[in-house]
């Protein structure tokens, strides 16, 4: 089994009276992982104790192998960090800062800024570099903050609400850029987000937290894995389909109509392979009978979204 | 339908610079009762709309009408408005309760504490209204902002990205909330880049690009209005090559593309496709495994219309 | 025939050297030392480092002219010189040193700066360090200029240096505690905010109120004349100077100011610990 990419112990950290992180335990693996949960769950406290600005008041916590407290510098070279703020000085241009940035992790002058250019080049930041950062639009900005946590070759990043502020364009470009840098350039990834639908398209696994605590870990195979039921749409006269289908799919499976869906519900005991294609052909042919346009046909898959309501009780004023 | 004589807000034939500079160009619309969407990138012209809408200036050209009237320094008028701007500074040593009861008295809300009391129980800050509000996370803030723009029980609410900073489930409280209002006859225009909470709450949206209004409507329905761009669906079935061959033959279809189970079919009409698609499985004797639009989304529909 | 090659620019790994925290302060020292005379930014960042350095040197260019062309005459009046410098070297300082101090808390910069191969001492102490360098360049080269400029215009270089050779020391001294307790109080005061704006109030604050204090002071006879003597330092410092360069004015010779020594001693202790203030202000991670 692969080490894990960040091992947490019992992981705990108190401001005045409030337990920030109340025994937070988990181990990410490496790939891209979501980190979610509520405003106040413990999500910044943690990736700030990950990167060395604030110290856990009891637990221990390890990234790549090394240990937060004892190997600080160390685990620093290895994170790349983005932060949700704006945090980018007005009066530099995007090359300057993200060379200046690279001198800071302990790059020689020349490597500083070679790697700026490529890094820049690979977040998509041509001619807007040389000039000031105060001219840029928000895309651009997070395009740089983004560039300066990959200029010293970290070997994981942590990104807190990298879409924040993009248009839907933006967001798309933003993170089709995150999820090559997992792939293709084989950095891990922390990814805090409040955008679930992001979280899906993106990340092979998720935590989430809650109130300082671990709610749950898992890959997202686990999480929006397929259902039993079949979710169906059409086109024209839905009551003669639905007749159709009844009588077709009679003992084998349940039809409900909600709103303009058809789900065909064939319950929880494990389905043979026969038994699931008699279903969709009994779908396909009451699609002909009825003369109706099939528009669409698929497995009703779970969303991240379902869980997270069911999860979290209603806090209220609280948060 | 409304015309635009009584519709909660109507532009008719807006446009509105600033210099050189054409922030929204020639707009021209009816918002119904409901919650409508309002997206655009960045620069499209929202904002400046949302500001229009609010009485907040007076558009260069045309006319904004709120219940007929403009809202432009109408005091009768304001009062059936509600906004959340995008940026707002909460006065940070007021407590919520003294912030939503300032406004309600600026708005002439007979009963004060009453109408701030029942507001701030709606939006669940009951509770705390009465600490400070620089104490407070995003997300109180904002449910700060929406109880002072309800309070006084307006017609239209006008939201600039209110859902920004929310978490999930604070999210779709607010949702909740607005759906509410929506039921009770409200008129609710949001602006978010979020598409899938718009896409969630609204039924109709309104796509702003370089200032002009590229497209209104039900996002399905725009969709299958853009004849000139062919649909595309994803087809899984038992055997995709001879599918793909049958499918080939029909006089609607562009091309089809195999990738491994899967079968990406582009077609010029998707409704005749529909039909045609389960004969042909029938005839040819494969079974389908599953069928979806590839690209109706209301992330490729914003897309489609941002780039003609 | 050549062959052909498509070249892979996908992104690459780096595996070569790293300077760790030396580099990092190289880098933070000298981009607060271009900051401080207003490099790397437009036209209106250089306007007050420019003048501020224009109006110190061009004094000390005229005198070493005008003493050349007295043929020897006329002395260099380095303690007098030094002392109408002080008040704009304070000006300097208010209006550089929020630049150097201020922006990474005002910009949020700092947890980027901080989660990097510097620690909050490391990060304090380079952008102090950035300070004091150009504080020292900025109050020791006038100096130097007049030094140089003696020698350069003496008749008999050789024999001139033999006169006032050991006169490099005083120069080195002044600059250089100049530059720290200036500097230091600067930096004491800028670092209580992160708004550039408040911070050069704030410096300007200080010294305006030492003055004000002192010139109330000269009244009170109860008080000591140490304390009196170094109530404001730019007075203090002006002092030290005439006293270091032979010069007196007329309150000198009214109120005989303590021996040199003993203004070393306040003025080190002074930018100490004004320093040490400013360095634990500027090591607080959680702005």
């Amino acid at each position: 089994m692969a080490a894990p990419l960040i091992d947490a112990r019992a992981l705990s950290r108190r401001f005045g009276t409030v337990m920030a992180l109340d025994g937070f335990t988990v181990s990410i693996a490496s790939g891209i992982t979501g980190l979610v949960g509520a405003n106040g769950a413990g999500k910044s406290t943690f990736i700030r104790i990950l990167l060395g600005l604030v110290e856990p008041s009891s637990g221990e916590v390890s990234l790549l192998g090394q240990d937060v407290r004892r190997s600080a510098d160390a685990i620093r070279a290895l994170v790349g960090y983005m932060p949700e703020h704006d945090c980018l000085p007005p009066d530099m241009s995007g090359a300057e800062f993200t060379t200046f940035m690279g001198r800071l992790s302990g790059l020689p002058a020349h490597v500083a800024r070679e790697r700026s250019a490529e890094v820049l080049r690979h977040v998509g930041l041509f001619e807007e570099r040389y000039r000031p950062i105060g001219t840029y639009s928000t895309g651009m900005a997070q395009r740089v903050k983004l560039a300066q946590a990959l200029v010293h070759d970290p070997r994981v990043l942590i990104l807190d609400e990298p879409t924040n502020g993009l248009d839907p364009a933006g967001r798309e470009e933003m993170l089709g850029l995150i999820r090559r840098t997992g792939r293709e350039f084989g950095l891990s990834v922390l990814l805090s987000s409040h955008l679930l639908g992001e979280l899906e398209r993106i990340c092979d696994g998720i935590v989430q937290m809650d109130r300082g605590r671990l709610v749950r870990a898992e890959s997202m195979d686990e999480l929006t894995g397929e259902t039993g039921d079949l979710l169906v749409e059409v086109d024209g006269d839905l009551p003669r389909f639905v007749t159709a289908l009844r009588a077709r799919v009679q003992g084998v499976a349940e039809v409900q109509v909600e709103r303009q869906w058809v789900r065909v519900q064939m319950g929880d005991a494990p389905k043979s392979v026969n038994a699931t294609e008699r279903v969709h052909d009994a779908v396909r042919d009451a699609v002909v009978e009825a003369d109706v346009g099939l528009l669409r046909m698929e497995r009703r898959r779970a969303r991240l979204d379902d869980l997270f309501r069911e999860s979290t009780p209603a806090t209220g004023a609280v948060s | 339908m409304n015309t635009t004589a009584v519709a909660p807000l109507a532009f008719v034939g807006v446009s509105h610079w600033y210099g050189d500079v054409v922030a929204v160009n020639d707009v021209s619309t009816v918002v119904e009762p409901g919650i409508t969407g309002l997206l655009g990138p960045n620069g499209a012209g929202k904002s400046t709309l949302m500001q229009l809408a609010a009485g907040v200036q007076t558009p260069s050209s045309g006319k904004v009408l709120v219940f007929g009237e403009s809202p432009f320094a109408r005091p009768s008028v304001f009062a059936r408005l509600g906004i959340v701007p995008e940026r707002e500074a909460l006065p940070a040593t007021l407590s919520a309760r003294t912030f939503v009861e300032a406004r309600a008295t600026l708005l002439g809300v007979p009963d004060v504490r009453t109408a701030a009391r029942e507001v701030l129980a709606a939006v669940e800050l009951d509770t705390v209204a009465d600490r400070p509000v620089d104490g407070f996370s995003k997300g109180m803030r904002q449910r700060v902002k929406l109880a002072a723009a309800m309070v006084h029980g307006p017609d239209v609410l006008l939201l600039d990205e209110p859902f920004n900073g929310l978490d999930p489930r604070q999210r779709a409280h607010m949702m909740q909330l607005l759906e509410q209002q929506a039921a009770a006859g409200a008129t609710i225009l949001l602006s978010s880049h979020i598409l899938e909470e718009i896409e969630g709450v609204a039924s109709r949206m309104l796509v702003m690009v370089a200032g002009r209004l590229a497209a209104s409507g039900d996002h399905r329905t725009l969709r299958r209005l853009m004849t000139d761009r062919p649909h595309t669906v994803r087809v899984r079935a038992s055997d995709v090559r001879v599918l793909a061959s049958a499918l080939v033959a029909l006089p609607d279809v562009l091309g089809v593309e195999i990738t491994g189970t899967q079968l990406l079919v582009r077609t010029s009409d998707y409704a005749a496709f529909a039909r045609q698609l389960a004969r042909v499985a029938q005839q040819v004797s494969v079974s389908l495994q599953s069928v979806q639009p590839a690209d109706e989304s209301l992330e490729h529909v914003f897309r489609y219309l941002v780039a003609r | 025939m050549s062959s052909s090659t498509i070249h892979n620019l996908g992104y690459r790994r780096y595996d070569g050297v790293r300077e760790g925290w030396t580099g990092a302060w190289q880098a933070l020292v000298w981009q607060g030392f271009r900051s401080m005379f207003g490099l790397g930014r437009g036209l209106r960042a250089k306007a007050i480092p420019a003048f501020v350095i224009a109006m110190v040197l061009l004094p000390c260019l005229g005198t070493v002219v005008a003493v050349g062309a007295s043929n020897g005459q006329q002395v260099i009046p380095y303690g007098l010189l030094i002392g109408s410098q002080l008040l704009l070297l304070a000006l300097f300082t208010a209006a550089q040193v929020p630049e150097v101090l201020c922006r990474d808390r005002q910009h949020r910069v700092l947890p980027l700066l901080l989660t990097r191969a510097l620690s909050p001492r490391q990060y304090a102490l380079a952008r102090l360090s950035a300070v004091w360098a150009a504080m020292w360049l900025v109050a020791t080269v006038p100096l130097l200029v007049l030094y140089v400029g003696e020698l350069a215009i003496a008749t008999d270089p050789a024999a001139r240096f033999a006169e006032i050779g050991p006169r490099l020391w005083p120069v080195l001294l002044c600059g250089t505690l100049t530059a720290w307790v200036i500097g230091s109080l600067a930096a004491m005061m800028a670092s209580l905010t992160a708004r550039r704006g408040y911070a050069s109030m704030l410096v300007v604050g200080l010294f305006l109120a030492a003055a004000a204090v002192t010139t109330g002071a000269d009244d009170l006879a109860a008080m000591p004349d140490v304390v009196r003597e170094f109530l404001d330092p730019l007075r203090a410092l002006r002092t030290m100077a005439m006293l270091l360069f032979g010069e007196t004015t007329r309150a000198m010779e009214v109120n005989p100011p303590p021996p040199v020594m003993v203004f070393v001693l306040v003025f080190c202790g002074l930018g100490a610990v004004a320093s040490l203030i400013a360095a634990r202000r500027l090591e607080r991670v959680d702005a």
